[in-house]
């Protein structure tokens, strides 16, 4: 009687761990969730896009503005952005290319970040499933 | 994670803090002319950093020396920072509506 009591209470413990082990699941996942967040890439290619274009557009401002950088060689740009050149018309086509560019510089650092995350909740994930199946045969 | 404590919780650790990533742009765009400034000085030369020193134009008083390497920093870091805050700040209004 007392053999089976103990047992019984072994297996109310076991029942109440696991539901207690659910209970803590269901709590840290969205915790989780968010620690894991991936970056928003298209808003963070906005978000470089926007500084990208700022700063070509001031750049051309400076260049057109300043007698010292009239020397500059800013108009070397138009070897890769076509139309831009280092005249007011030139602000408005250096600010979209270097949107333009900047946009999609930061979309792919969004993405490079996102997947290097996904691999390592992965790896996380791949450990732990492992070492609770470590002892799967001594239990059979 | 429905009460406003939760989503203010949610929002905070979601979003980039525009200051820090300020201060980070700053100090790489800081540090690399810093560096690129200090590597040409010591590589020498009858006149080092010939195409460097055009960058006095935008940033004055900057030129290719030991004190000019660390003018250069101080215009970068500025130039970084604002563009970090830049990013931090629109991509928060963008990802976070």
């Amino acid at each position: 009687m007392a053999h089976d009591s103990g047992a019984e209470r072994e297996r109310v413990r076991g029942a109440g761990a696991s539901v207690a082990q659910g209970d803590t699941e269901e709590r840290l996942l969205p915790a989780l969730e968010l620690a894991f967040a991936p970056l928003h890439k298209a808003a963070f290619g906005t978000a470089t896009g926007v500084a990208g274009a700022l700063l070509l557009a001031a750049l051309t401002v400076v260049k057109i503005l300043s007698p010292r950088a009239q020397d500059f060689p800013l108009g070397l740009l138009a070897q890769y952005f076509a139309g831009y050149s280092a005249t007011w018309g030139g602000v408005l086509v250096g600010a979209v290319w270097g949107f333009t560019v900047a946009f999609v510089a930061g979309w792919f650092v969004a993405f490079c970040r996102n997947l290097a995350l996904a691999i390592v909740v992965f790896t996380y994930r791949t450990r732990a499933e492992i070492a609770q199946t470590r002892e799967f045969l001594d239990h059979i | 994670m429905t009460s406003p404590q939760d989503v203010k919780l949610q929002s905070t650790l979601l979003s980039l803090n525009a200051r820090a990533w300020g201060i980070a742009f700053g100090l790489v765009l800081g540090g690399g002319l810093f560096l690129a400034t200090l590597f040409l000085v010591v590589k020498g030369g009858p006149t080092p950093g010939q195409h460097l020193q055009l960058l006095g134009a935008f940033f004055p008083g900057y030129r290719v020396s030991v004190l000019g390497s660390l003018v250069g920093f101080v215009y970068a870091f500025v130039m970084g920072y604002a563009l970090g805050r830049i990013i931090g700040e629109v991509y928060n209004r963008l990802a976070l509506r």
